[in-house]
């Protein structure tokens, strides 16, 4: 047993298309510690989704392939199981949430069945055991009327209420690890906040581990233990959520921090944006991928991709904290 | 959901009394006349205008067609002009072959065109989907008496394994029921694929294997069901042209349903035996969408009749 709950090492998790091989997720490599919440960010198309669902192996086979690495789960290498263990894994052990509320549940069948189901899979529980825990759960995500909900269809539901019960359905089997993927992203900002603390609850009651993939930092500022910063498939900065908001050390998550609007800005200062889109994949730059973005950028920037290297504890992927920048010109 | 089902009947009784009332024109519009058929041009003048007056063809149209009525809605269409048989019991009697042969293309059809399209979908892309579409196709295009015959050929004379024609036990009517289900199966099996493809890619597809469900009852159970809408409107309209018989394949295997019904009918503008086909196939149809309609409720609860309308 190590002290990690979760460790990924080296994951890498390509796209094989028409147009060339999309390296999704490039060499990834984190923990995720029991109790604690890892907050994944980035922009659209960073991979943070790829990632998760690399976790799950839910990545949609072909085109998608998880070429090499380890995702480590309680000493035991996922990427070693077969279909029908992964099967109990997945629900049993790691449960997932996902982004849209709106079409994530079933549209046919009630809010109950499809809690039941999940725990019929995982316990050994029968139909009215299953009911009475599919209600405790309900309410445990403070839905009222937990017991008319319970026979309710998702139609007849709020976003943020589907996103409760999409949260009851994913703790139901007490699970260890809980990942989110972007499970504000589509509600209203009041609704947002209220999930995130639900979420943040339930993890002090219960004790589960959390990644949550978001491109919000005020999320991850709410949420999160450790934070990773991924940019087109790469990590570029990995450290607690302490230093990454105190000493954001990459270009890029300075440019995320500046693009928080803030209320005391007088009126006239415009909103900051990053200049530029994510490269498309199939024009990934050479060196590193920020930098036709990046306002701080050098020669060798464009020459050859930085390293991640470990600056006390926190690492970054930048050729700022390398020798190499006061030769550089 | 029941004032729902009163008022699609009570459009019904407007379908009908409209399909009808075309019939009838038509009949009298188009050149040629029952009764110079039925007596082949050798009778007098005063025969004919005795036949005449015995079908009730020597008053004026408006109220021949007020005659029919007043008969259609006692379930009376009166006598065929050639056979004399009551039409009524010759749709019952040919409904009766007919009801057989279509169950059994009807099953047919529905399990071997679920199962490929289901197939198909989940091995979108591999060569087992390339050749259950390819096969689809084949059954789609091919002409239903065509395989027919090929089926006749082989497996009937070739093979001797079934009788080629009649409609004596249940073995008379698998030959009929597979070239009749084929080019529905194929139909089925296209649609499926396609309603089922659009519905794996959804959402609530990834939650289900996020939890762990087998693949096999996330297909089955979560998708199938979702995908159901598009197939259940196809399968409906395909049994209704099943119960309403095939003529092409009735003719081929020389079964006596309601297609061959229809053709005697309109060969010999046998106008009750005519109207009599036109009204059950009307029916068949009206009742069938209606079936379909209400299915459409308990497959998708986001669906409801009923209440201001649907």
């Amino acid at each position: 047993m190590s002290e990690n709950l979760l460790e990924v090492k080296n994951l890498k998790t390509y796209f094989f298309t028409d147009g060339g091989v999309v390296k999704s997720v490039d060499d990834v490599s984190f923990n995720v510690k029991p109790g604690k919440t890892l907050g994944v960010v980035g922009e659209s198309g960073c991979g943070k989704s790829i990632t998760s669902l690399s976790i799950m192996q839910l990545v949609e086979t072909p085109p998608g392939k998880i070429v090499d690495g380890e995702i480590i789960y309680n000493g035991e290498n996922l990427l070693g199981k077969d279909k029908d263990e992964m099967r109990k894994i997945r629900g049993g052990e790691i449960a997932m949430i996902f982004q849209e509320p709106m079409t994530s549940l079933n549209p046919v069948f009630t809010v109950g069945q499809q809690i039941m189901e999940a725990l019929m899979i995982h316990t050994d529980m029968d139909k009215t055991k299953a009911k009475e825990r599919a209600i405790e759960m309900l309410k445990l995500v403070r839905i009222p009327l937990a017991e008319k909900r319970f026979n309710e269809y998702p139609h007849q539901l709020s976003g943020g209420m589907r996103q409760r019960v999409m949260i009851a359905m994913a703790l139901s089997c007490n699970p260890k690890l809980l990942i989110c993927d972007e499970p504000t992203t589509a509600l209203d900002v009041t609704i947002q906040a209220q999930i995130l603390d639900l979420i943040n609850e339930l993890k002090e009651k219960l004790g589960t581990s959390i990644m949550m993939i978001t491109h919000d930092l005020g999320v991850i500022a709410e949420v999160a233990d450790d934070v990773m910063v991924m940019y087109a498939g790469k990590i570029v900065e990995y450290g607690t959520a302490d230093q990454i908001f105190e000493t954001p050390m990459h270009p890029y998550t300075h440019g995320l921090m500046n693009c928080i609007p803030k209320l005391n800005d007088d009126n006239e200062t415009r909103l900051h944006v990053i200049p530029g889109m994510v490269p498309s994949p199939d024009r990934m730059p050479k060196g590193c991928a920020f930098c036709p973005r990046c306002s701080e950028a050098k020669k060798i920037c464009e020459e050859k991709m930085p390293e991640l290297i470990e600056i006390d504890g926190q690492k970054v992927r930048c050729f700022k904290y390398t020798s190499e920048w006061e030769e550089a010109k | 959901m029941l004032s729902y089902i009163l008022k699609r009947l009570a459009q019904t009784v407007l379908v009908l009394f409209g399909i009808t009332l075309i019939t009838f024109i038509l009949l009298n519009v188009v050149p040629g006349d029952p009764v110079a058929m039925m007596l082949d041009k050798r009778a007098d003048e005063a025969t004919i205008e005795k036949v005449r007056h015995e079908m009730g063809l020597d008053v004026p149209l408006p109220e021949q067609y007020i005659n029919f009525v007043k008969g259609a809605v006692r379930l009376d269409f009166g006598k065929s002009y050639f056979t004399k048989e009551n039409v009524m019991d010759a749709l019952v009697r040919s409904f009766k072959v007919t009801v057989k042969l279509a169950a059994m293309s009807f099953i047919f059809a529905c399990v071997i065109g679920l199962t490929c399209g289901m197939i198909a979908a989940v091995y979108r892309g591999k060569w087992i989907d390339s050749l259950l579409m390819t096969l689809s196709m084949v059954g789609v295009s091919a002409p239903s008496f065509w395989i027919a015959i090929i089926l006749q050929i082989v497996i009937g004379l070739k093979l001797d394994l079934l009788p080629i024609s009649g409609f004596d036990g249940p073995l008379n009517y698998i030959l009929p029921s597979i070239a009749l289900g084929t080019r529905y199966a194929g139909s089925i099996a296209r649609i499926t694929r396609t309603s089922m493809l659009d519905v794996i890619k959804q959402d609530y597809i990834r939650t289900a294997r996020s939890k762990g469900v087998k693949e096999f009852l996330v297909i089955m159970k979560h998708a199938l069901k979702n995908a159901m809408i598009p197939i259940v409107t196809l399968v409906g309209t395909e049994l209704g042209y099943m119960l309403t018989g095939s003529m092409l394949i009735e003719k081929v295997f020389a079964i006596p349903g309601i297609g061959k019904l229809a053709v005697d009918g309109m060969m010999n503008r046998d106008l009750p035996l005519l109207q009599g086909t036109v009204v059950y196939i009307a029916l068949v149809f009206v009742i069938v969408n209606l079936v379909v309609d209400i299915s459409y409720a308990f497959i998708d609860p986001r669906i409801r009749y009923g209440k201001g309308g649907e």
